[in-house]
């Protein structure tokens, strides 16, 4: 493991990261080293129509197959499935359920604990930071989005809901240290969750992204930090039990204060304040600091144009999935599948404005961002491919000033 | 003459003493100037009687006074006229700022509760409410006018229609754009006296809040309404001195704050009632020798297990009703609620039903300033043969496709700006 995270000796460590959002040249050295010693694992395609059970289930488990099969990876463990509900529960892109547009489905979240149990997994719990008070059951924020957590609980045997915004029954986050030091902080204080689990699993749709570019499994590891500690309001409305506001604009994105509850500090409070740098750099370092063991990208519906609904995404049904157990890789590959380059460098599509997380990720060593280098199980990467790249062009040219949505970029 | 209860009540403004301005009334609802009399109004009254206008004198006693002697009408004790009222909208601070609390959802200011609760006390009667319209410098826009008509027709109640200045001046002068305002609050105006059969309904909701809302218990129990208004929490009401012998059936959650003990028969009642599987949230006054405890860590309430069901009895003798109506919402779970609703980012929605539940009504006020041009979905967890949509300024129903999800019916509608009027047919299971 030790290689993974090496740093070619003629470019120091520091010359490395800061080359990624400067000087192109620097950026293509320090990439090019490190990209041939990141991780690689295969990455399951296929291709699904529908969210019909009958249809996916059986998609699921020969994609999982693939891999290897989930028994060897869940039997006897508890596993932790991170959602990615972004936004708030009751904002639809127009009359579309969440789960077809930018939450994972319902049904292919279902599916995959279903076939997670089947394999012998002792516990699930599904975890994400949901913006609602602590005493507000998980389940309430998903029936808010008018999914039924029944859904979930008769999908395995041994079921938990847990809002990673809080402590909750541990009394105190877990301090999660990015390897190697990390790139914005050194660590990252999370719900314990996140650390008390055999298998951490990312879900999350492909869709664009305001601030970070392209949004998919990787982009969902961003949610693991706490409201509490990293969000506008936190240390100031903890004692009345309530969560101020739902992102994580003012520390995470500015940088305009440190975080809350006794978290570390960010390393250099002279970088950048500007979320185009500090974005992606928090993902990577969480990247790195939680490893996840399977990433699941869920296309078969999603959305062209942004994060969170706004009159300028387009819904789409590409009608894939892609599963890994490399969350770099598995992301690598579903940019590529948008027709967008993931090892493209900053000042270009998908990273018009911000650096690329996924290179930023590679030279952390968590894994390969070179599709070239990651072996594609089922159909491939061109067969799948939707074009995200032309309908991102085509705002583009319709509104020069907002290609990623026409409500700012304020969410996280 | 229309009678009392028939009043369409339009605030003549005292400025306008031309009679000729009578001519605004000609194809609108209004049977009923009131005025706050002086002499230089004669002659616009005296055209308006003759027109079988009815004429109220409203204002201070001295007004009221000058006005009876002119042979004008007294509001009659036949017509509650509900204290407090508000002109509807999101709160506006003297900075220009919308206030809004640790949720970050905008403080709406509404008379929805206030009408509810004059209904429970007089089911009978039609309640007048009689707020003005923002003064200079605020501009009244006509959606303004359409949603203050909203937020009072919705649940039933009549506004005394008042006009500001510049609308006021827009029309003594003539004006085309004042002229058109005009006509759509008349429209609107119409619309809601055209259903009055729908304030028959009855409402839907499985929270009770009982109370007698009055005293010491006044400003909380009103405020516990308002804001389970806020949240889209369907209630019913129970005057505390009728719930000991009310039927409960239907109810789910009961909430009960109110200072000192109950009376016996009521406080057996309530506990009657959780003991059969429903949630009882009391104020810290209620006996905490009921239940036991469940060890559930909730800052507020300690939540006691009773029977099949639920006691919640408050930590603090002076709870916070913002609190009380999430806790409630929260212990009970959106499971029961009656609908949901999306891309409606400030707005209150008021639920009602026939009493063989062949017709149900789902009506939504908006107040959104921001994105209130998205297309809105309403979720009811029934099915239904039909359903039809009645919006301000359309001249009929239009159909709503319905789509099913989540065991329920999503209503797919377009952007409700100000108003949308959903009725539901034919309930299936």
């Amino acid at each position: 493991m030790q290689g993974v995270f090496a740093v070619p000796d003629a470019i120091s460590r520091r010359e490395a990261l800061a080359g990624l959002g400067a000087s192109g040249l620097l950026f293509r050295k320090a990439a090019s080293a490190v990209t041939t010693a990141a991780p690689v694992a295969p990455v399951a395609i296929a291709r699904c129509k529908t969210y019909e059970p009958s249809e996916l289930t059986p998609v699921l488990d020969g994609m999982f197959d693939k891999l290897g099969g989930l028994g060897r990876l869940v039997q006897g463990k508890t596993v932790a499935i991170k959602l990615n509900f972004n936004g708030g529960p009751t904002v639809r892109l127009g009359h579309l359920p969440l789960g077809d547009t930018h939450w994972p489905h319902p049904n292919l979240l279902a599916a995959a604990m279903h076939l997670m149990a089947r394999a012998g997994a002792r516990r699930i719990r599904l975890v994400e930071g949901a913006a609602a008070p602590r005493t507000d059951p998980f389940e309430e924020h998903m029936l808010d989005a008018n999914w039924d957590p029944r859904q979930f609980l008769s999908a395995a045997p041994r079921v938990e809901f847990e809002n990673t915004n809080y402590a909750n029954a541990a009394k105190k986050f877990t301090r999660l240290s990015v390897p190697h030091g990390g790139l914005l902080f050194p660590a990252y204080d999370v719900n314990h969750s996140y650390a008390d689990c055999d298998v951490f699993v990312s879900i999350a749709k492909y869709k664009d992204h305001p601030t970070t570019g392209v949004s998919t499994v990787m982009k969902n590891l961003f949610g693991l930090t706490p409201l509490t500690v990293y969000g506008n309001g936190a240390g100031k409305w903890e004692d009345n039990d309530l969560v101020y506001g739902n992102d994580r604009i003012q520390i995470l994105h500015r940088g305009a204060r440190q975080p809350a509850m006794g978290a570390l500090p960010e390393i250099d409070p002279a970088s950048p304040r500007d979320d185009n740098y500090r974005v992606p750099r928090v993902i990577a370092d969480l990247t790195a600091a939680r490893p996840v063991h399977l990433a699941i990208v869920d296309g078969v519906k999603t959305m062209a144009g942004s994060q969170t609904p706004d009159p300028w995404c387009t819904p789409i049904e590409p009608g894939v999935l892609m599963a890994g157990t490399n969350v770099v890789n598995t992301a690598a590959v579903a940019i590529a599948a948008m027709n967008y380059d993931p090892r493209a460098p900053k000042g270009t599509v998908p990273f018009e404005r911000c650096d690329n997380k996924l290179l930023l990720a590679e030279q952390l060593g968590a894994g390969s961002a070179d599709p070239s280098r990651i072996e594609v199980a089922g159909p491939s990467i061109r067969e799948v491919m939707f074009d995200f790249r032309a309908l991102r062009e085509k705002r583009r040219s319709q509104r020069p000033d907002r290609p990623f949505g026409g409500r700012g970029r304020t969410q996280n | 003459m229309p009678t009392p209860d028939n009043w369409i009540p339009l605030r003549w403004p005292s400025a306008w003493v031309d009679p000729a301005l009578l001519g605004l009334l000609e194809g609108a609802p209004f049977n009923c100037l009131t005025m706050e009399w002086n002499a230089s109004l004669a002659p616009v009254a005296a055209k308006a009687r003759a027109a079988g206008l009815s004429l109220v004198a409203i204002g201070n006693q001295a007004a009221r006074s000058a006005g009876a002697a002119a042979g004008l009408e007294s509001p009659s004790e036949a017509l509650p006229i509900a204290p407090d009222s508000v002109w509807p909208g999101i709160a506006i601070q003297a900075d220009g700022a919308e206030p809004s609390g640790p949720t970050a959802n905008p403080w709406i200011d509404s008379n929805g509760w206030l009408l509810r609760l004059a209904k429970a006390r007089s089911p009978r009667k039609t309640v007048w409410l009689m707020f003005e319209p923002p003064g200079a410098p605020r501009v009244v826009p006509l959606e303004a006018y359409l949603r203050a008509i909203a937020d009072t027709g919705a649940w039933g109640g009549r506004w005394v229609v008042s006009l500001d200045s510049d609308l006021r001046g827009g029309l003594a002068r003539g004006d085309v754009q004042a002229l058109a305002s005009w006509k759509a609050i008349a429209a609107a105006v119409a619309f809601f006296e055209r259903h009055r059969d729908w304030s028959a309904l009855e409402p839907l909701g499985v929270v009770g809040v009982v109370s007698d809302f009055a005293g010491p218990n006044e400003t909380t129990s009103q405020e516990i309404l308002n804001l389970l208004g806020r949240r889209s929490l369907a209630y019913r009401i129970l005057e505390a001195s009728a719930a000991a012998t009310a039927s409960l059936a239907g109810f789910q959650a009961l909430i009960y704050v109110d200072e000192g003990a109950p009376a016996p028969l009521l406080r057996r009642k309530l506990l009657a009632f959780a003991e059969r599987g429903g949630l009882l949230l009391a104020g810290a006054a209620w006996n905490r020798a009921d239940g036991k405890p469940t060890g559930i860590d909730h800052p507020r309430v300690d939540v006691r297990r009773l029977g099949k069901g639920r006691l919640a009895i408050s930590k603090t003798s002076d709870p916070d009703p913002f609190m009380i109506a999430r806790d409630v919402h929260m212990l009970l779970g959106r499971t029961y609620d009656v609908a949901r609703f999306f891309n409606l980012s400030a707005f209150l929605s008021y639920c009602a039903a026939s009493s063989d539940r062949a017709r149900e009504l789902v009506q939504i006020v908006s107040f959104a300033i921001r994105f209130p041009n998205d297309l809105a979905t309403a979720w009811v967890p029934g099915k239904y043969a039909s359903a039809r949509l009645w919006s301000l300024g359309s001249e009929g129903p239009s159909p709503i496709e319905m789509v099913p999800e989540n065991g329920g019916t999503s209503l797919l509608l377009p952007p409700v700006p100000v108003y949308a009027g959903i009725e539901l047919f034919g309930k299936k299971g």
